[in-house]
């Protein structure tokens, strides 16, 4: 009985650290697309603040962040 | 949320909510520091209440993890027992799980260290924030000491000024992430040569018109990493502290509305269980979230390590 709970405490272990191995560079891919869309929109907001050209650089920030985001996701997806 | 913030009698239950919230959360004002320090560069060096914080959390994390690692190394060898026992497994899930899979074998050595600071100061932040030391303190300072919170000369009444969990303040995690980007430039100038780690960041034999839309897509995904990391770590331990006490702040926003003392205190049978289950799953994320912190950065200095495109 003991050595049967072992060996499931083992196994589940074993499991975990293996979607753990495997949860990195998707984790790592999502946040940096959902960051990429957050800095450069953020960076375009305050920049059509300062030069007062609103919604123009908040807009090209959105895009930009998307093509960047989405670059570091395909750079993940695609890794040889 | 004894220590509630400058609050009017003329404002309206929400405001007052409001701002007891954002008081909870936020770090205390640099005009009432907790120690006065003098300016150095223009810079006013005064402890706030997230430095004071960070300084506890340093020693905490000296205490519980140095000195027994220490004290085991002095032993020699042999199984180590007690909390050192569990502080190995740690470290062992960390080297093995978060770090090796992601810069391999061969650095694996070299930035475990690193994570494993990140891990255990970011936890020990996090977690300290869940401990409510200061409203305990407050509580005594008010009703056992009887003194009363606007006495503004009051060391207690002084601490209780902001919110205790440093990594939900942006700057904390803004350096946290800073030295993440670092790391990520020494890590692949260790492992490539300086000229050739910014060479790996586009791939090699394309096009040269290519080359003029992906580099800068590369340096700016540069700054995204440590930015996504900075905005990860502080919005999640931030939110869940709003939550709590938006939750536990029905009571009185209830009692508001209908202008009855008893349907605040009715309330309470719904925002205190409700709250009791937000800062169980608060007890997770302290743990998640310096997990998380942790892989992806061992994923993004792997990333410069292990050149793939």
């Amino acid at each position: 009985m003991g050595n049967d709970s072992d060996h499931f405490f083992e196994k589940s272990l074993n499991q975990f650290q293996r979607f753990v191995r495997q949860s990195g560079p998707a984790a790592g891919a999502a946040y940096t697309l959902m960051g990429a869309i957050l800095f450069l929109g953020a960076l375009g907001f305050f920049l059509d603040q300062y030069f007062n050209t609103s919604p123009v650089l908040l807009l090209l920030g959105l895009g930009l962040g998307i093509v960047v985001g989405f670059y570091e996701l395909a750079k993940t997806i695609f890794k040889k | 949320m004894i220590s509630g913030g400058e609050q009017t009698h003329d404002s309206s239950v929400v405001d007052q909510v409001g701002e007891n919230i954002i008081h909870h959360v936020s770090n205390s004002d640099i005009q009432h520091p907790i120690v006065h320090l003098p300016h150095i560069f223009g810079i006013d060096m005064s402890v706030t209440k997230h430095v004071l914080m960070l300084w506890i959390v340093a020693v905490l994390v000296s205490v519980a993890i140095i000195i027994p690692i220490r004290k085991y190394l002095r032993q020699g060898k042999g199984q180590p027992s007690g909390l050192a026992n569990g502080i190995e497994s740690v470290v062992q899930f960390i080297r093995d799980s978060i770090v090796a899979p992601n810069v391999g074998p061969k650095w694996v050595n070299t930035w475990t260290p690193l994570i494993l600071t990140f891990f255990f100061f970011i936890l020990f932040s996090n977690a300290i924030g869940m401990v409510p030391i200061f409203d305990v303190l407050g509580v005594f300072n008010r009703f056992v000491l009887g003194v009363p919170s606007s006495d503004s000369h009051n060391f207690i009444n002084g601490i209780l000024h902001g919110g205790v969990t440093a990594t939900g303040n942006f700057n904390v995690t803004a350096a946290l992430a800073t030295i993440t980007f670092f790391t990520i430039i020494i890590a692949g100038t260790k492992a490539h040569g300086f000229i050739q780690h910014w060479k790996n960041l586009a791939p090699h034999g394309l096009a040269w018109p290519i080359y003029i839309i992906l580099i800068p897509i590369e340096i700016i995904g540069m700054f995204v990493r440590p930015f996504a990391l900075t905005m990860r770590l502080a919005a999640n331990m931030t939110g869940g502290h709003i939550a709590i006490l938006a939750i536990l702040s029905f009571m009185a926003i209830f009692a508001d509305i209908f202008q009855n003392v008893l349907i605040g205190v009715g309330m309470a049978v719904v925002s205190i269980p409700m709250a009791v289950a937000i800062n169980g799953l608060e007890i997770i994320v302290v743990i998640v979230q310096a997990y998380v912190f942790t892989l992806l950065s061992a994923v993004f200095i792997g990333m410069a390590i292990n050149v793939q495109h």
